[in-house]
């Protein structure tokens, strides 16, 4: 790593998640406005002071939602490939139709 | 065949009702105080005052704790298509999954881009990026609203699509006459504006509240003055695009009109029910009865007017619409209910024809039958003619809360310009906006109803019934789920009131030396 880069070190792991690397041809430029967008955001995050309660909120809610809700609440009805659930609905439709009972 | 229980049905509604309720006590009040927090930002970039920045950072905290407490509970409505409305999900195909997805990359994507921007970038920042930034902000979150509203809107008047019996879907076939068709732009400016109107209502009720407790006496006129001018011109906005809503259903929903009008026979030269109380358990379907209303204030050619442009105009009642025979705008005849279920059942038979078809022959009459009678696919589901009618009460009154709480709105803002700084003279007054705000909600949620219950028994109108829509699940699984929902988003709004309260109760940091 370059000396004069190594204070970013946090955002170069950030960076490098991504898949981004920092050197000393012309990328730099590309790489350092990264990370400061990158600092942007956490020094934003770390500034935070009702934020933390709201996004402590958010989170639960989002882990309430996908991995209560979604997984033991709300599986998807029709299974299969698009052929099946084509069948399968088609089948619904048909049945469902309705044989008339009276007038009004 | 194995027939639907109609609690089914009802409990799959009360579900999706529920949850689309909860979620619109969320959103309007984003969209509304998204732009008058950006209004403020911008008195602030044009004045340099730094008054102006605080008044804009405070209706901006209050912004955040209900954008962080509204964010995501749409989602579930999404889970409710999979599981609960299957057979809805897969006939509707990508042409309701695309606005949606749209709505999902590109709205949300840019709202949540530019919402930290506008949170973390004070001082970070010029004042103009900064000042873009939130204007981004609430132009995404308004994009997000319009690409919701084209999937409703196409569920109230589909159109750009075809029907593929292979795989019993409708294929998008004109992505511009769903995006842009005329209901979706009306609904898009109605709701909206109405939208605005809310978060005006809310901003100066907020800031009455101040006046009440003799705090921030400056910041709550400034905020008022703002608000109340923004506010007005929501309101006069909702108007019009309210009587342009009522035009598109009385051409493509005439039933919700004749139930928001309580109007069972129709005619020429219709006047306007201005207000009235109905007859408790009159029977709306009944080929005849007593007069349905107990008392009402008319207004001679309105409705006919409101509905046609024209004084004269033909505006069909329930029965009318149920037995048909009238001569429609296109002066072709229009069909008896009977008639169109007639033809909705020969469409579902068709496509099992189609569907079972061995030969090239079968397959291409069975079509031909198919797509003559497509257009009334939807009746062949309903047993009488009586299903077609919405509950008409509901949507009667709920009409009436819309309407007059919309004029009340009007008077409201135009009301608190006129008095200008003396309002900080009458209590009364200063109580009756702060007692305001919970009916702007009202008026929000009454609105829904309008739109929503007018149009049973439809999921997409003509074409899906609820009863076809839903999934053949347990009852008993819907209303676990119904009462999760309910005691969740109940501990959600909760918390919302107490963090919205806390920080209204903390005050801005305008002028602390007047608190």
């Amino acid at each position: 790593m370059s000396p004069h880069i190594s204070g970013h070190f946090p955002y170069v792991v950030v960076l490098r998640i991504f898949g981004l690397r920092m050197s000393r041809n012309c990328s730099y430029n590309h790489t350092v406005i990264l990370s400061r967008v990158i600092r942007f955001y956490v020094d934003g995050f770390r500034s935070m002071t009702l934020g933390r309660t709201l996004w402590c909120i958010i989170l639960i809610k989002l882990f309430i939602m996908f991995a209560v809700l979604r997984v033991f609440f709300f599986p998807s009805y029709l299974q299969g490939g698009d052929e099946e659930k084509g069948e399968a609905v088609s089948a619904e439709l048909t049945e469902r139709m309705a044989q008339p009972i009276n007038p009004r | 065949m194995d027939a639907i229980d109609s609690s089914l049905v009802d409990w799959s509604r009360a579900q999706f009702a529920l949850t689309a309720m909860y979620h619109w006590l969320f959103v309007p009040l984003t969209l509304g105080l998204g732009v008058v927090m950006a209004i403020m930002e911008t008195l602030y970039v044009r004045t340099g005052r730094e008054f102006w920045k605080q008044t804009a950072k405070f209706w901006m905290k209050l912004f955040g704790i209900n954008f962080a407490m509204g964010v995501a509970t749409g989602i579930i409505l999404e889970f409710e298509f999979g599981t609960n409305w299957s057979n809805y999900s897969w006939f509707v195909g990508d042409i309701f999954g695309a606005p949606l997805a749209i709505e999902g990359i590109l709205a949300f994507f840019m709202e949540s881009t530019f919402i930290a921007v506008m949170y973390f970038g004070w001082n970070k920042v010029s004042k103009r990026a900064h000042l873009a930034s939130t204007w981004l902000t609430i132009i995404g979150a308004t994009i997000s609203a319009w690409w919701i509203l084209v999937a409703n809107a196409w569920m109230q008047h589909p159109v750009g699509m075809e029907f593929n019996p292979d795989t019993v879907r409708n294929e998008m076939v004109d992505f511009a006459a769903v995006a842009f068709s005329p209901v979706a732009v009306v609904k898009f400016c109605h709701t909206v504006s109405s939208s605005w109107v809310l978060g005006a209502v809310f901003v100066v009720g907020v800031s009455c509240w101040y006046l009440l407790r003799g705090r921030h006496r400056e910041f709550a006129l400034s905020s008022i003055r703002v608000a109340a001018w923004f506010g007005l011109f929501a309101a006069l906005i909702t108007a019009h695009t309210g009587h342009q809503s009522g035009r598109d259903i009385a051409m493509y929903q005439p039933m919700k009109l004749a139930a928001a009008e309580g109007l069972y026979e129709g005619g020429t030269e219709q006047a306007l029910v201005l207000g009235g109380l109905l007859r408790p358990g009159a029977d709306w379907t009944a080929a005849s009865g007593d007069d349905r209303f107990l008392l009402k204030v008319e207004m001679p050619y309105a409705l006919s007017y409101l509905a046609t442009h024209d004084l004269q105009g033909y505006v069909p009642g329930i029965r009318n619409l149920l037995e048909g025979g009238y001569k429609l705008p296109d002066d072709s005849v229009a069909l008896s209910a009977e008639e169109m279920m007639k033809r909705g059942r020969m469409a579902i038979d068709a496509l099992a024809q189609y569907r079972a078809a061995a030969d090239a022959e079968t397959k291409a009459t069975a079509l031909a039958t198919l797509e003559e009678n497509f257009p009334w696919f939807g009746y062949g589901y309903l047993k009488s003619p009586g299903e077609l009618v919405p509950p008409v009460p509901l949507t009667f009154y709920s009409f009436r809360i819309m309407v007059v709480l919309g004029g009340y709105f009007i008077a409201l803002f135009a009301g608190l310009l006129l008095l200008g700084q003396r309002v900080t003279r009458w209590k009364w007054a200063q109580l009756a906006v702060v007692l305001t705000i919970p009916l702007a909600w009202l008026a929000s949620q009454a609105g829904w109803v309008v739109a929503e219950v007018g149009r049973q028994p439809w999921s997409i109108q003509g074409l899906l019934p609820n009863v076809a829509a839903i999934s053949k699940l347990d009852v008993g699984s819907v209303q676990t789920t119904f009462f999760i929902f309910l005691i969740l988003f109940t501990l959600l709004l909760v918390a919302e009131l107490g963090i919205m309260g806390k920080a209204i109760a903390a005050g801005p940091e305008t002028d602390q030396t007047s608190a």
